[in-house]
């Protein structure tokens, strides 16, 4: 299997855009707001000649716009004294209701969109250590639970498991493989084959999603979808499945591409936030 | 701090014009932005455009008034990531909040407030949420005295000075309530019946020092029976996140812990629980 690209896509940067009408802008302020985006980096600390380098600017003019950032707050130099990292002042722009949202917060719109097109159960789980636990769900009716009947499942053995476990990089998963074997079965159609469990991450990867035939629970369907940040790292996944009955395989195949639609304005927004990390090894509460 | 000779001063109105920006709770006008500043509209105009041309405000798409762009929410993410430790406890603090269905919350301190580094809505009502980002004195919350109360003791003692010295409460009831949360491992405060109470457990280091808090915060709380439960979850999640640090206590120092903490002023929102 091929490793997933991790890295992020490129960012603008501020100023590069092209002229408009309009006053002229302030040339000096442009590059300290330009600076002060350079703390957005992977790298958090700068000393005053890799910062130079970094923006294609003289020493002097880096040391003068690291000085108007210190001044104002928006920079601290750190436990050294000679490098300079992103101070506290970032926090005025989370007054006032710019403040984020939590992935679980995010979801539940989408949740309810998805039981409106299915008239099925809608949830939403995380992984947790080598599990998943599911957090949220919307009934058939629409009704958001009270009690969440939470048991750790592993990230084999349901749709919800692996369309996260498939969004790990191959090293997590062969971890995964390594710590877990033999792979406990929940039902008799649970994957229990690491061979097949790997055929499964590639399908599930080439898809989008993933299908569970009564692995989970004897009786019911499910298809569930990864939720990803912006780097494709998994922060849960959104199931939906009912009984087989009624969400037969005929009409869950009928409505994957609207679940399909309603997941990609999901992901959309749920880009703009970091995933947390998972720590195989580690157990689940 | 910058010496004249090495700040640009004409940077200075235009962070002036992002924190208004950013701060006002309403979109304001150029009009508006000039006026509360005491700028020549040209002025106020030339320091939006440069704002907007940079990516951290853009006009508002129905209206002619400005609200802050994508770049500061870069910043505030950049800012986040710094805390190491957020992103270690946020699958915690989705479970605590599934398990109590009560708002779950991260808390470090910064300075001498209580920042908070995450939220998780609960099922139940929401009462008066804490937004991430948002700061309070750190004996203003339980989720604050959870932190204080497992502070070296001599910071605790500067604490109370600075509280002393700017007149925001009693030093001697805090100490007692530091005390008692200090006997229990906890903090609990507003425990009336149907009152929003707020339960807060310390994430310690192998020291014992506290270095986070997480808090339930919700009307269930104020069932004496639903307690219990909801700390067995905050507990567990708590040592859980302690756990992880464990493995690499470096990575999850406070970014702005060798600052004095009387240096930093932070907006304090009103006491809470």
């Amino acid at each position: 299997m091929t490793p997933r690209k991790t890295t992020k896509p490129g960012r603008t940067l501020p100023g590069r855009k092209a002229a408009s009408n309009g006053p002229p802008v302030n040339k000096s302020s442009v590059l300290i707001l330009k600076a002060l985006f350079s703390f957005t980096s992977e790298q958090q600390s700068f000393g005053v000649s890799e910062f130079a380098a970094k923006l294609g600017i003289t020493k002097n003019m880096a040391f003068r716009a690291l000085g108007t950032l210190l001044d104002e707050g928006f920079v601290v130099r750190d436990a050294t004294g000679k490098r300079y990292e992103l101070g506290y002042r970032v926090l005025m722009f989370m007054q006032a209701g710019h403040g984020e949202t939590d992935i679980r917060t995010l979801c539940i719109k989408y949740m309810h969109m998805l039981q409106e097109i299915s008239r099925e159960n809608v949830v939403f789980s995380i992984p947790m250590g080598p599990n998943l636990v599911t957090i949220d769900v919307i009934d058939p009716k629409g009704r958001r639970f009270a009690r969440v009947n939470w048991v750790p499942v592993p990230l084999h053995a349901s749709p919800g498991s692996r369309a996260i476990l498939s969004f790990l990089h191959d090293d997590e998963i062969e971890e995964y493989i390594r710590l877990s074997v033999p792979l406990k079965r929940i039902t008799p159609t649970t994957i229990t084959d690491p061979e097949k469990l790997r055929a499964e991450v590639r399908l599930v990867r080439r898809k989008g999603y993933a299908i569970g035939y009564e692995d989970r629970v004897v009786g019911s369907n499910f298809v569930s979808f990864p939720v990803l940040d912006e780097s494709g790292r998994p922060h849960g996944a959104v199931t939906i499945g009912g009984p087989k009955e009624r969400f037969t395989k005929e009409k869950m195949f009928a409505l994957i591409p609207q679940f399909a639609d309603v997941m990609t304005e999901l992901n959309r927004e749920a880009s703009l936030l970091d995933a947390s990390p998972i720590f195989i090894s580690q157990q689940t509460m | 701090m910058a010496t004249a000779s090495t700040r640009n001063a004409s940077s200075h109105w235009i962070f002036d014009i992002l924190e208004f920006v950013a701060t006002a709770a309403e979109p304001p006008s150029a009009i508006e932005i000039a006026d509360r500043l005491k700028l020549p509209i040209t002025t106020a105009h030339r320091g939006i455009h440069t704002l907007e041309q940079s990516g951290y405000i853009a006009q508002h798409p129905t209206s002619s008034r400005y609200v802050l762009a994508s770049n500061t929410k870069r910043l505030t993410k950049a800012l986040l990531a710094r805390f190491a430790i957020r992103g270690a406890s946020l699958h915690f603090l989705r479970y605590v909040a599934g398990a109590s269905q009560e708002t779950t919350t991260l808390t470090v301190a910064l300075g001498w407030y209580g920042l908070t580094l995450a939220t998780v809505l609960g099922v139940n009502d929401v009462v008066d949420p804490v937004p991430v980002g948002s700061s309070f004195a750190l004996h203003g919350g339980a989720s604050g005295l959870a932190v204080l109360a497992f502070l070296p003791k001599g910071k605790t003692e500067r604490y109370l000075a600075w509280v002393r010295k700017n007149n925001l409460g009693r030093p001697r009831l805090i100490q007692a309530t530091l005390a008692e949360v200090q006997a229990q491992g906890y903090a609990l405060s507003s425990s009336e019946l149907d009152a929003a109470g707020e339960l807060a457990v310390p994430i310690r280091n192998v020291e014992g020092e506290a270095l986070a808090s997480i808090a339930v915060r919700g009307r269930s709380l104020g069932v004496k029976s639903n307690r219990p439960k909801i700390l067995a979850s905050v507990v567990a999640a708590a040592r859980r996140i302690e756990g992880v640090i464990q493995l690499e206590p470096a990575r999850f120092h406070n970014p702005y812990d060798h600052l004095s903490p009387d240096t930093i002023r932070l907006p304090v929102a009103p006491a809470r629980g």
